[in-house]
């Protein structure tokens, strides 16, 4: 299902202290493609797709889901949606296996039941063996691998996430930015994906869309109509030149704004 | 012979702080009967030893210490127990905890000591006294940890469960009360210390009928059997280790994520 | 030829007087607000120690007993010392201290620590001594432990054949006031106080005196005064005319006890400087002040007598006993007795 993002704006505080973090921000995000939201440091995304996750109130606007074959019928997002965090969020006190199977266990799902099914995810992701260790056992690659199995085995059709290689050395990137693609090729969920690196954006994406500088806003949208499946080669060709050129301009002056504004020591969630 | 060293190694750190007590107890005894000093300022280690081994074995000191730790496991359960649940239902009523607060806020600074002689009119001099006011005392740093605990549970890991599916009750007793433990097992400790302290003052300054460690002190003192004062602070202190050993044992088994360090780096692809 | 004795003179006046006029020796007592410490009361307030060329400067320590560690650590020259356990094992640990002067006995008539009991129990019968025998398993109230009040109920139970420390239960630890209200509550059956606090709760209903302590053990120390060891050494004259002073006191205590009307300064005194407050208490329980040997000499053969029950098989509070040499220096009395009484500084 189609992402309808309507006029949504976010103010900070109150008063004399308001920090506005987005301004009238609308797009559409198609229906099982994979759009990638870009934009420098401060800009609000993170603020964007919490709100559309449902995860933080917007002040202003509304998000809406609507079937792409009957455009004229939304409704507003329920569990629609299911978030993989920037820094995880995974429980530290539960196993691997329990933190994956916690949504099924939310839901009420019973034990063998859910185990099987959390097993057979975390085998995908290839984490077979390590069922009951705890997050704090494992590496950076394989924590994160863990935070992808628990958002998949809810199996919502639309995933949002929030830059979530960037804390990745970039070998592990690599891995994991082809693991998304195969799941993406696989299942073909409406995927939102927040990052701050040009080259994750367009290798990623179906679409590119590049916010301003606080307070945010589109500033512009940029269709990537390099074929699938993607591999890493591709960073190499003419076409992937071109579209860098593209985006770097883009961006590049809401890179120089968003570093002023740091400079200014201003107060304001990421 | 690397194997060797590395074990003699790992012996001798285990051994180190048994070692140094050992060495201060060695310079204390040369000391005292080198100075000449009368036991009446320092008895020598050598004759505090010979008043526990009396004391041991003519039963006194096992019968007293007993005493006293039952009195002290009882101050805490009741003490713990009260305080981790005020402290979570402080946690989620808004209410109650701007209620709860206040009073805390205004009873918590004062020193309990000052509280037995009025706790004894009301109580009498048995065991109530002795125990409610350990209670009371160890109490405030648990409901105050409590509180904390659940108060500074991470945003992220309350919006990842609602996120997930969880309902207000899930939250609550899935990812509140879990990310709260290592701040609960924190205040668990200090109330330990509080209650041991707590346990013998009122065992010393209540009219002393029913023994413990604290009446020892008391009584050995006012004869003036300094050998015998000596002897019942050592044990008091190697018990009180013991407990408070046993405690951290317990915290790793219990929340073995926060006391481990992170483990082995596996790196898998 | 007259000038020159004028010189002479003068020269004199200021080598006997210029002696008077040099600054009085600083003697440092511990003490507590008891009326056994009356005979030092007196001579202090009555400036009998100044007249001797000693400045008092009195700590007050509201526990008697605290007065002694501070001696210990030499704060203190003198101090009062209770006649009890912890005086043996201090000279026994190597308290630097000796025991010169009494500072009150039981004498017969004029006993100071008395056994109260519980109203219901005297209703029950236990009015006198003879009684004892009904307190077995009864509980046992006393201040401190070894104290000469443990030492007093433990007495009144040896005569009917009890075991003190097995045949009854003991309260240790608890301050006089509190032992009255205690007795008065019902959470005690008996306890050993002084007259005053005895006689306060036979008041008040909350138990009658039974006993005096000079019918369970006559002539039993209560209190004595101990010096320290290094100061009676290399300063024994001024000890000898503390003790001087001091035995005047004791004279004018005496008497005062068998008459207080005739005595309202001393009444006076003795209120202003006890726990008693005011004179009306003081003369109400005349003349149980308790007696103060005027030779000074304090009741040697009752101290042993007690060291020798304090180490016995029924507490032993004391493994290591001393003899009377360790404990008493009987020459200061002596001195200062002879002394007063030949050069009479403060009249006949």
């Amino acid at each position: 299902m189609d992402v309808v993002v309507s006029q949504v704006s976010k103010t900070w505080g109150s008063g004399t202290s308001a920090v506005p973090a987005l301004d009238q921000v609308s797009h559409v995000f198609g229906s099982r493609r994979l759009t990638c939201i870009l934009g420098p440091s401060g800009c609000g995304k993170s603020t964007l797709i919490q709100i559309i996750g449902g995860l933080e109130t917007a002040t202003g606007g509304h998000i809406q889901v609507r079937d792409p074959a009957r455009s004229n019928i939304s409704r507003a997002l329920g569990a629609d949606s299911v978030m993989v965090w920037q820094n995880l969020n995974l429980f530290p006190w539960r196993s691997v296996i329990d933190n994956v199977a916690f949504g099924l266990e939310m839901r009420g799902v019973p034990r063998p039941e859910r185990y099987r099914r959390a097993g057979a995810l975390i085998a995908a992701v290839g984490l077979r063996g390590f069922e009951d260790h705890r997050p704090g056992q494992l590496s950076g690659g394989m924590r994160q691998r863990v935070a992808l199995a628990r958002a998949l085995i809810l199996d919502r059709p639309i995933l949002l996430m929030d830059e979530p290689f960037a804390a990745l050395d970039a070998q592990t990137k690599i891995v994991m930015q082809e693991e998304l693609m195969r799941i993406f090729e696989r299942t073909h969920k409406t995927i939102l994906f927040v990052t701050h690196a040009i080259e994750e954006a367009i290798l990623l994406g179906d679409e590119v869309v590049v916010m301003t500088a606080r307070p945010g806003r589109i500033k512009d949208t940029i269709a990537i109509n390099l074929p699938r499946p993607r591999s890493l080669e591709l960073v190499a060709s003419k076409e992937f030149g071109a579209l860098f050129d593209r985006v770097f301009h883009l961006i590049r002056d809401e890179v120089m704004k968003a570093m002023q504004q740091q400079a200014l020591a201003t107060v304001g969630p990421a | 012979m690397k194997k060797m060293r590395r074990t003699a190694a790992r012996i001798g750190e285990q051994a180190l702080p048994a070692l140094t007590i050992f060495a201060f107890v060695l310079a204390w005894e040369f000391w005292v009967r080198a100075r000449g000093i009368a036991p009446i300022y320092l008895p020598a280690p050598s004759a505090i030893g010979v008043q526990l081994y009396r004391m041991t074995v003519d039963g006194s000191l096992p019968y007293h210490l007993g005493l006293t730790l039952i009195r002290i496991f009882a101050g805490f359960a009741l003490a713990g127990l009260s305080g981790i649940l005020l402290g979570l239902l402080m946690g989620m009523s808004h209410t109650l905890a701007r209620v709860a607060d206040a009073w805390i806020a205004a009873l918590y600074p004062l020193p309990k000591i000052s509280l037995i002689p009025l706790l004894i009119i009301w109580l009498g001099t048995g065991e109530a006294y002795k125990i409610v006011i350990s209670a009371v005392t160890a109490f405030f740093p648990v409901v105050i940890s409590t509180y904390a605990g659940v108060r500074q549970v991470d945003h992220g890991l309350l919006k990842t469960a609602v996120d997930l599916g969880a309902n207000r009750r899930q939250v609550q007793t899935k990812v509140v009360i879990p990310a709260a433990i290592p701040s609960i097992l924190a205040g668990l400790q200090l109330g330990m210390g509080v209650t041991i302290i707590l346990v013998v003052a009122a065992e010393m300054i209540g009219g002393s009928a029913q023994g413990g460690i604290g009446y020892l002190l008391i009584s050995s003192s006012q004869v003036m059997e300094t050998e015998k004062v000596f002897a019942s602070l050592v044990v008091l202190a190697v018990a009180g280790a013991i407990i408070i050993k046993l405690q951290q044992w317990a915290d790793r088994k219990i929340a073995p994520w926060v006391f481990q360090p992170w483990a082995v780096q596996v790196d898998q692809r | 030829m007259r000038s020159f004795s004028l010189v002479i003179t003068s020269v004199l006046a200021i080598v006997t007087f210029g002696g008077q006029a040099r600054a009085a020796e600083v003697v440092r007592v511990g003490d507590g607000p008891f009326i056994t410490g009356g005979g030092y009361f007196i001579a202090r307030e009555k400036g009998y120690f100044r007249k001797l060329g000693i400045e008092i400067q009195p700590r007050e320590f509201q526990d008697g007993s605290m007065s002694v560690p501070a001696m210990i650590a030499g704060e203190l020259e003198f101090s009062g010392m209770t006649a009890a356990a912890s005086l043996f094992n201090s000279v026994a640990k190597g308290a630097p201290l000796v025991v010169v002067l009494d500072r009150a006995n039981n004498r017969p008539g004029f006993g100071y620590t008395v056994i109260n009991v519980s109203q219901s129990l005297y209703d029950e019968g236990v009015h006198g001594l003879a009684d004892f025998a009904k307190l077995k398993g009864k509980r046992f109230g006393v201040g401190a432990v070894g104290s000469i009040n443990q030492y007093n109920l433990a007495q009144a139970l040896l005569k009917v054949s009890l075991d003190p420390a097995k045949d009854v239960q003991w309260t240790v630890n608890v301050p006089q006031p509190d032992l009255m209200k205690m007795l008065g509550q019902g959470q005690i059956d008996v306890t050993d106080l002084a007259y005053q606090f005895g006689y306060f709760a036979q008041n008040n209903k909350w138990g009658p005196i039974i006993a005096n302590g000079d019918q369970v053990a006559p002539n039993t120390a209560i209190a004595t005064f101990a010096v320290r060891k290094d100061f009676l050494q290399n300063h024994r004259d001024t000890v000898i005319r503390w003790s001087m002073a001091y035995l005047q006191g004791v004279k004018e205590f005496n008497a005062a006890a068998q008459a207080p009307d005739k005595y309202p300064d001393i009444v006076e005194i003795l209120a202003k400087n006890t726990a008693l407050n005011r004179p009306e208490l003081v003369k109400a329980i005349a003349p149980n002040w308790g007696y103060l040997n005027e030779d000074g000499i304090p009741p040697v053969d009752s101290i042993m007598a007690m060291q020798d029950f304090w180490s016995s098989k029924y507490f032993n509070f004391v493994e290591k006993k001393v003899t009377r040499e360790q404990l008493f220096d009987l020459s200061v009395a002596k001195e200062a007795k002879a002394r007063l009484d030949r050069e009479k500084p403060f009249g006949p």
